[in-house]
């Protein structure tokens, strides 16, 4: 009898946790399968050929496998190595290499088995984004965010073999369970941030906010458990180096490597990538995706500002895609502005009606695929 | 009293993040290949090309050899300012690549002798092009051999019948360099001003332009 009971409640509540999130579901498969039509078109027609070699169009998503996919396949693969003077892998950081290669024991090869994983890994982002954005800007902005996420333009990126998935399941699993006090766990999320791209680093400052906010409150321990998860994605990131000092000899092999790919820092790093975007734009237009939304993110970003978002999310978040101009370049901006959350809160509130919503899901849809489909012209 | 709390606060603040790099450090090591001492050695000899902009060669031949100098940078051609290699050979034949094979500074097409002299010039940016690219895939490999009177190792692209560079074993700078069907030339890293300054002399460039590649 009590048995019964048990599993009618289970059964209950799994039916209601799917009614709530089913939407989130949806959209993250209806999005997923438009980028991977755009894929398997690319495979089908060989077109557009772009950068891309025989051997990428001969699989059918082999798009999703390429660029910076070959790179983390090659570390899965080899391990890392330094090459001096030349592009090598420890300019990326080992996570999401590391899950692949637990994914690709499953008897998947590796190519294919980065997609899966970046898929799902996209699928559980947003749900956590879901969660995360009803506590800071209440659950009808937050659905209409975690919905724009999934349709988003550059998250083509997230069902390619790229760690952005993970990185935005972590950002978002990390702030929310700051906001939670859940500060071990936050720890946690934190540091797989770090260990997936460096930018994880910078969680410390909302966390370290958001524990300022809780201090007087807090007894000692919970003191000491948040200060834990304030340094912990710093303390990730620097395992990284750590490791290669012992692997490759050399601690300073991620800085060298990440020179040889032309993203080392310059005093005067920002005036250059306004200078020389400038002057891209007119030689390719291409280079007008990465400035278009750099400034797309920093004005959402403005209107988050006008939401009741933490003001270090948008700190972090407008560091995002602020700190890589350094290097005296946009290339790459519109994906690494891709995890700035609150973005997607500021655009979730400027569309408010429901015909407004609807239609731009619908062009947000079709740049989804027409990003998919121009894969071989420009790298992410 | 207050010092065990003090005691319990720096453990946990201090304890999780250590514990976190730890484990960090910890699942790279058990997940990823460590290089080989023999892709070690290799990577090493090519971080000492990488150091070098300039080679000077010597082919090694029964009927007659040609000395060689390499010199790379940054360039002026086409009216762009292009990365490349210029060889001066002996015989005063003018080579050069900039990253669209291997041109006659004369205009006309280089001969098959020609292009094989080029290579033995031992162009160091070229070189570790070749064999870097490889060695990620894990199939470039150094061997211990003997070259140029003295133990060496030898650095290989592939199968045996490949390109192979032998470099010095104390500091890994290269000492001659094999070619599978081209022969072999004696390899000597750098060069003095005077030297580079008659290759851009002979090439017709007055004066380094822009940064010139480490």
């Amino acid at each position: 009898m009590l048995e019964h009971a048990v599993e009618t409640v289970d059964r209950d509540a799994l039916a209601a946790a799917w009614a709530e999130r089913r939407t989130i579901v949806g959209a993250w498969a209806l999005s997923r399968l438009l980028v991977v039509a755009g894929a398997l078109a690319l495979h089908w027609t060989h077109a557009p050929h772009g950068y891309f070699g025989p051997s990428i169009f001969h699989r059918p998503l082999g798009a999703l496998e390429a660029w910076d996919g070959i790179w983390y396949r090659l570390i899965a693969d080899h391990g890392y190595l330094l090459v001096a003077g030349r592009q090598s892998d420890p300019a990326f950081f080992p996570l999401y290499p590391l899950l692949l290669k637990v994914a690709a024991a499953t008897g998947l090869p590796l190519g294919v088995a980065g997609i899966v994983l970046s898929n799902l890994l996209f699928l559980a982002a947003l749900l956590v984004f879901d969660v995360f954005g009803r506590d800071v800007v209440g659950p009808s902005v937050a659905r209409r965010a975690t919905i724009l996420l999934a349709v988003f333009p550059t998250s083509y990126v997230c069902s390619m073999v790229y760690p952005e998935s993970l990185l935005l399941l972590a950002f978002a699993a990390a702030g929310w369970l700051a906001l939670r006090r859940r500060w071990v766990a936050c720890a946690v999320a934190a540091a797989l941030a770090a260990l997936a791209r460096p930018e994880g680093a910078l969680l410390v400052l909302p966390i370290a906010a958001a524990a300022a906010a809780r201090w007087r409150d807090a007894d000692v321990d919970e003191r000491a458990r948040a200060t834990a998860a304030v340094l912990a994605a710093p303390a990730a990131a620097m395992s990284f180096p750590l490791y290669l000092g012992w692997a490759l000899h050399d601690p300073l092999a991620w800085t060298q490597a990440q020179h040889a790919w032309g993203r080392s820092f310059r005093a005067n790093g920002v005036f250059l990538a306004l200078t020389r975007g400038a002057h891209e734009l007119g030689r390719q237009a291409w280079a007008g995706r990465d400035i278009g939304f750099c400034l797309l993110t920093l004005a959402l970003l403005a209107v988050a500002w006008r939401l009741a978002v933490p003001r270090m999310w948008i700190a972090l978040c407008a560091l995002l895609v602020i700190v890589p101009l350094t290097s005296g370049s946009f290339e790459s901006d519109a994906r690494f502005g891709l995890v700035a959350l609150p973005a997607y809160w500021g655009l979730a509130s400027l569309v408010r009606g429901r015909r407004a919503f609807a239609a731009l899901v619908g062009v947000s849809s079709a740049l989804l695929l027409a990003a998919t489909l121009t894969l071989p012209l420009v790298f992410p | 009293m207050r010092a065990l709390g003090r005691f319990r606060f720096v453990a946990t603040a201090a304890g999780i993040p250590l514990c976190i790099a730890a484990l960090g450090v910890g699942l790279d090591a058990a997940a990823f290949d460590r290089p080989s001492a023999s892709v070690s050695l290799a990577a090493g000899a090519l971080r000492e090309l990488a150091g070098l902009h300039a080679m000077r060669g010597s082919e090694i031949s029964a009927r007659r050899s040609v000395s060689s100098i390499c010199v790379q940078g940054d360039f002026r051609h086409d009216g762009r300012i292009t990365g490349g290699a210029l060889v001066l050979l002996g015989d005063g034949t003018r080579l050069y690549d900039f990253g669209h094979g291997v041109r006659n500074y004369d205009g006309r097409l280089p001969t098959p002798v020609q292009r094989r002299r080029f290579q033995l010039a031992g162009c160091p940016l070229l070189l570790g092009d070749r064999l870097g690219s490889r060695l990620m895939k894990g199939v470039t490999a150094a061997t211990a051999t003997r070259a140029d009177g003295g133990w060496a190792y030898g650095v290989r692209v592939g199968r045996s019948s490949a390109l192979e560079l032998f470099v010095t074993r104390r500091t890994l700078r290269p000492l001659a360099l094999r070619l599978p069907g081209a022969g072999w030339s004696d390899l000597e890293p750098g060069a003095d001003r005077v030297a580079i300054a008659e290759v851009r002399r002979a090439f017709g460039l007055a004066r380094p332009e822009g940064r010139r590649r480490a």
